[in-house]
């Protein structure tokens, strides 16, 4: 019994030694200009939120809705200023605005491909087009 | 046969030598019997494998099948009507872990947030027993988990093995009473890649303490708890408080609380738990686990 719990620590601390690295993020290259709400935006909310926010928690990101709920209600898009947009904030999970809340999605992060689309298009002026 | 009850000498001699060695085997029997006894471990220091969101000190017994479902709903205070977080996004992990070896167990399990896959492993080293000869029990937990999302999620410099992560743990408990059970731990958690663009000031190596009890309030029911505080992480990254019922029979355990973590892979809560139980950012859970015997 000892023998196999020896060997078996034995080829965990092996594969440790091996697989164990430490690797940093490289950021990818920011998205090009003129990031468009319904091809580029819309598909992120699709894919990452609209499963939560469609009707039953808001804002609902539906794309027939989407861009209604995140200009009227405060603070969620802030045109031309990411940073100080609760959306943004709440996509990189950081931001005084919370509570209520935490990060979204709350599974994890989205990659910096979907986040950078998002500041591109509240620096651009939020636009509905 | 007269002549040996004639002779009380040789009776007494006779008796001596048939009842000597029998009490002396007696005694034999007894020191072993009292061995037996010193070497028992407590009976059921934990109900289950985990207590809410660490794991006890408890290994199951060899030949045993365990079946785990571990379910976090959404933060409470999401500030819309979601019915206290069941309406908002969920994370689910569902395991399956097996008594191995007397005191060693193995057990894999899949969760949705990250689409981590994990490996883990648990080895009681040291058992309380009965008598008090052991009065703790110290039992090591660790697990290998697979990020499987998709890779645009690793960067531009994107390697296999940046999906991989690590989690240790010591776990050293004690049995109080029939009543109280309480364990401490320390965690070591290590990630192959990490995002210091997001999480300025993260590590790649993060060491984290735990305390956790339970206070049996019926011979089936209990009230739980767990405090578990990351010790190198960035500001953001917050400790967690938990507070539960544990409900259980001798092959089912049911656990629902109120939690900060909802990561529910060890090393994801200890690294990245940005959900702050100071302001609010709580959410409800359970565990259920089932075990089968073979």
């Amino acid at each position: 019994m000892m023998k196999i719990v020896v060997s078996f620590a034995a080829v965990l601390m092996f594969s440790f030694l091996v697989s164990c690295t430490k690797d940093y993020y490289v950021k990818p290259d920011a998205p090009s200009q003129n990031v468009s709400f319904k091809n580029d935006v819309i598909p992120i909310f699709n894919d990452n939120c609209v499963s939560c926010h469609n009707g039953s928690t808001s804002p609902n990101l539906t794309p027939d809705k989407a861009y209604g709920e995140l200009v009227s209600l405060p603070n969620l898009v802030v045109p031309g200023n990411p940073d100080g947009s609760e959306l943004y904030q709440r996509v990189m999970g950081q931001g005084s605005m919370m509570p209520p809340g935490g990060m979204m999605p709350p599974g994890g992060m989205m990659s910096h491909n979907k986040t950078d689309v998002i500041y591109q298009w509240i620096n651009e002026g939020a636009l509905n087009n | 046969m007269n002549t040996i009850i004639h002779k009380p000498g040789l009776l007494i001699a006779l008796l001596l030598m048939l009842s000597v060695p029998h009490q002396l085997l007696q005694a034999q029997d007894n020191n072993n019997a009292e061995v037996k006894k010193v070497q028992k471990p407590v009976r059921s220091p934990w109900e289950s494998g985990m207590l809410i969101e660490t794991q006890t000190g408890l290994v199951l017994p060899q030949k045993t099948l365990e079946f785990v479902i571990q379910h976090r709903f959404g933060n409470i205070n999401s500030g819309t009507f979601d019915l206290l977080g069941i309406y908002a996004a969920s994370n689910i992990r569902l395991a399956l872990n097996y008594g191995l070896f007397n005191k060693f167990q193995i057990g894999i399990g899949t969760t949705k947030n990250k689409k981590y896959q994990d490996v883990n492993w648990k080895y009681n080293i040291l058992t309380q027993t009965r008598s008090g000869s052991m009065p703790l029990s110290l039992t090591y937990y660790g697990n290998i988990s697979y990020d499987a999302r998709e890779e645009e999620y690793f960067g531009a410099d994107y390697k296999v093995s940046d999906r991989i992560s690590y989690f240790n743990q010591l776990i050293l408990g004690r049995k109080f009473s029939r009543i109280v059970s309480v364990q401490l731990s320390g965690s070591y958690s290590h990630y192959n890649q990490i995002d210091t663009t997001s999480f300025p000031g993260m590590k790649h190596d993060v060491f984290g303490v735990g305390l956790a009890g339970r206070v049996k309030i019926s011979p089936q029911t209990s009230i739980t708890m767990e405090y578990n505080q990351p010790l190198n992480t960035p500001d953001n990254i917050k400790p967690n408080l938990s507070l539960g019922v544990e409900i259980a029979t001798s092959s089912h355990a049911f656990q629902i609380f109120l939690t900060t973590y909802n990561g529910i892979v060890p090393q994801e809560n200890l690294s990245y738990n940005t959900n702050d139980f100071l302001k609010g950012d709580i959410l409800l859970g359970f565990n259920i686990t089932r075990l089968w015997g073979f």
